[in-house]
């Protein structure tokens, strides 16, 4: 009877648990009608068989709950619309051919996901999304416009060198405040740069840390930089990328 | 009643075969280039080898009580009242059902047609016909079974608690969190504690474990204690993200600690019974459930790895436990104390578990550090790792060849 008993309590205890627990999830709230469609979007197209949320889900891509504060929606967008040319090397993303009301929708999901309560909480360091390969982000300009100056055209061709292969900077390091890839934010870096050695203006900050990346590691962050740009990067390609960032003030 | 048995042990078997060729091909995915990447998407091949597998394991569990009923009287139990035989008809019914649902929930994966939902992939009318066969072969096996035996009444108890749980993935909630928790707590519930349960009995009535009143007490005493553990593993991913979980983490660790404990204690009293299925399957359990589950349920060291491929391998490690013991009982189909008939495929299936589980357990060890605490990118992690995807695929080869060498044993065995 004893053991019974123990049995029954056990099986009971345990489902009472999960109940208790739980019951505070299950407590509802409105979702604006572009994340709820959002949020069919992420069904209907079985995203989690792929992507985990909050951790959970498929483990074949990476995790997307900070997705949107760590890539942004211009590049999310671009991702979706042609995600091969973005790790040509790697794992594919299926293209889906969402419409773009579609794709606005799961964007703001996205959003609406980064800032929920189990997303404050998880990870306890965030997931670096990265990935090598070319970056061929539509908002980069052209850069020969016929009437552009000198330090324009500079300017341009730093931003290209950024976002393009072989530096792709802009895999690791993003431009947007406090939004951490592999590397450190380089939002304000040629006000940060100017303050952060004494002695040292921001323009040889910038170019030490590109080709001796060793010599300025930031705090919280890995010294997992690439140290080959003398050799990927010709002298003038390394100082239009310079003259690009030191247009990044805060 | 022994057609419908055999019957359900195959389906399983075939379950099986379609789900190791399946992770099969999710495994090799993770290797690099996929010529299958817009053909064969990884998002439709892994729920479908998930469904496959929990349907295997499910046909098995059926099967498996049946015949714990079967054999809990002298002869056949649906054959002699009128009542019985009248049960007898809603059991064929019944087991031809399940077959027909078998084979849509295959035909659905195939055509890509699950839903997009972690855990719950059969679409919601699929779910209600399979709680309802559920439902109905648990309702003929307790309205018949008479005297009701501790292992047949645990088994019950588990299954009852798995057919609620199937209900309640028809819940679609349309707030994502919502349906995030839903989904944990049903497929988590469903695999930890019901399942357990229910392998808990299958595991001491193979052992031979169902006749004295100490037996009696093994086997309440490791479900129940299998259950505390299961609960507590399933709230895992959620405890974490919610509340202080110091209080569940200790319980887990006695839970998983205890239910290790008393099975090594019980289990070492007649382990000359045991075929090679049953330790492996015990040795499974004790991994998945007791050891990986009883860390992952504590949040300090779940925070870290949740999501990466040790969160994979406790779910892979106790279904297989449970299938394990389903191929245990086939074995046992004829006479429960011989052992093992099919000696390479049992290699075969334990060398490739053991294999595959070594692969992965280094995969999430490696992801754990280098993509969680160092801080490199989840596609550079996944290229560091790829030598353990290899030794997982490996695995999965020698898995697929002992499914389909244990099936054909089985089939020329029965003809």
């Amino acid at each position: 009877m004893v053991k019974r008993l123990f049995f029954a309590i056990s099986v009971v205890a345990s489902l009472f648990i999960v109940v208790i627990v739980t019951s505070g999830w299950f407590l509802s709230q409105d979702l604006p009608p572009e994340v709820a469609a959002g949020y069919n979007v992420w069904q209907e197209n079985g995203c989690i068989g792929c992507h985990t949320l909050y951790g959970q889900g498929g483990a074949f891509a990476p995790d997307l709950t900070h997705i949107y504060e760590q890539r942004g929606a211009d590049y999310l967008r671009e991702f979706m619309v042609n995600p091969n040319a973005f790790h040509p090397d790697q794992r594919l993303m299926p293209r889906f051919g969402l419409t773009v009301n579609e794709t606005d929708n799961l964007l703001a999901f996205l959003d609406w996901a980064t800032k929920q309560e189990p997303a404050v909480r998880w990870p306890p360091r965030l997931i670096a999304v990265s990935g090598s390969g070319s970056l061929t982000v539509a908002a980069v300009p052209e850069i020969t416009a016929p009437e552009a100056s000198p330090q324009d055209a500079a300017i341009a061709r730093g931003r290209a060198i950024y976002s393009r292969a072989p530096a792709v900077c802009s895999t690791c390091h993003s431009l947007e405040p406090e939004v951490r890839l592999v590397g450190p934010s380089l939002y304000g870096i040629a006000t940060t740069a100017a303050e952060r050695v004494s002695g040292q203006s921001a323009e040889d900050y910038i170019r030490t840390s590109i080709l001796n990346p060793s010599d300025h590691i930031v705090e919280g962050f890995p010294d997992a930089m690439q140290k080959n740009f003398a050799e990927t990067l010709s002298a003038d390609e390394i100082n239009d990328l310079i003259v690009f960032l030191l247009t990044q003030e805060r | 009643m022994s057609k419908i048995i055999a019957n359900l042990l195959t389906q399983s078997a075939l379950l099986f075969i379609a789900y190791a060729l399946l992770a099969l091909l999710g495994a090799v995915k993770f290797l690099g280039n996929d010529p299958l990447s817009s053909a064969l998407p990884y998002h439709q091949v892994a729920p479908w080898s998930a469904v496959l597998l929990r349907l295997a394991i499910m046909s098995g569990l059926l099967a498996s009580g049946l015949k714990m009923f079967a054999d809990s009287v002298p002869s056949d139990p649906l054959e002699n009242a009128e009542s019985a035989s009248q049960s007898a008809r809603i059991l064929n019914y019944t087991a031809q059902g399940w077959t027909v649902f078998v084979i849509v929930a295959f035909l659905f994966g195939a055509l890509g047609l699950l839903d997009g939902r972690y855990g719950m992939e059969l679409p919601v009318f699929l779910s209600i016909i399979q709680a309802i066969l559920m439902a109905l072969f648990v309702s003929v096996i307790a309205i018949n079974a008479r005297p009701l035996n501790h292992s047949l009444a645990v088994w019950l108890m588990g299954m009852f608690i798995s057919t609620l749980c199937t209900f309640t993935t028809v819940i679609s909630p349309s707030d994502p969190l919502q349906a995030q928790t839903v989904a944990t707590v049903a497929a988590g519930v469903n695999l930890n504690v019901a399942q357990m349960i229910a392998a808990a009995a299958i595991l001491f009535w193979l052992l031979g474990h169902d006749q004295s009143a100490q037996d009696e007490t093994a086997v309440y005493l490791y479900a129940g204690t299998l259950a505390v553990t299961g609960a507590l593993v399933t709230l895992a991913p959620l405890n974490l993200l919610s509340a202080n979980s110091a209080f569940l983490s200790v319980l887990a660790l006695i839970a998983a600690a205890g239910a290790a404990v008393i099975f090594i204690r019980w289990i070492t009293i007649s382990v000359k019974q045991a075929a090679g299925w049953v330790t492996l399957a015990a040795f499974l359990l004790l991994c998945g459930l007791s050891i990986l589950g009883g860390f992952s349920a504590v949040g300090s060291i779940s925070r870290w790895t949740l999501g990466t491929r040790l969160s994979d391998l406790q779910v892979t490690l106790i279904s297989l436990a449970v299938m394990t013991l389903v191929l245990a009982m086939n074995e046992a189909y004829e006479n429960k104390t011989r052992t093992n008939r099919a000696q390479l495929p049992f290699w075969l299936i334990s060398g490739g578990i053991l294999i595959a589980g070594f692969g992965l357990a280094g995969a999430g060890l490696v992801q754990t550090y280098l993509e969680r605490i160092v801080g490199v990118g989840y596609l550079e992690t996944q290229t560091y790792i790829q030598p353990l995807y290899a030794v997982w695929t490996l695995g999965l080869v020698a898995l697929l060849l002992g499914a389909v060498g244990y099936t054909l044993s089985q089939v020329f065995r029965r003809t």
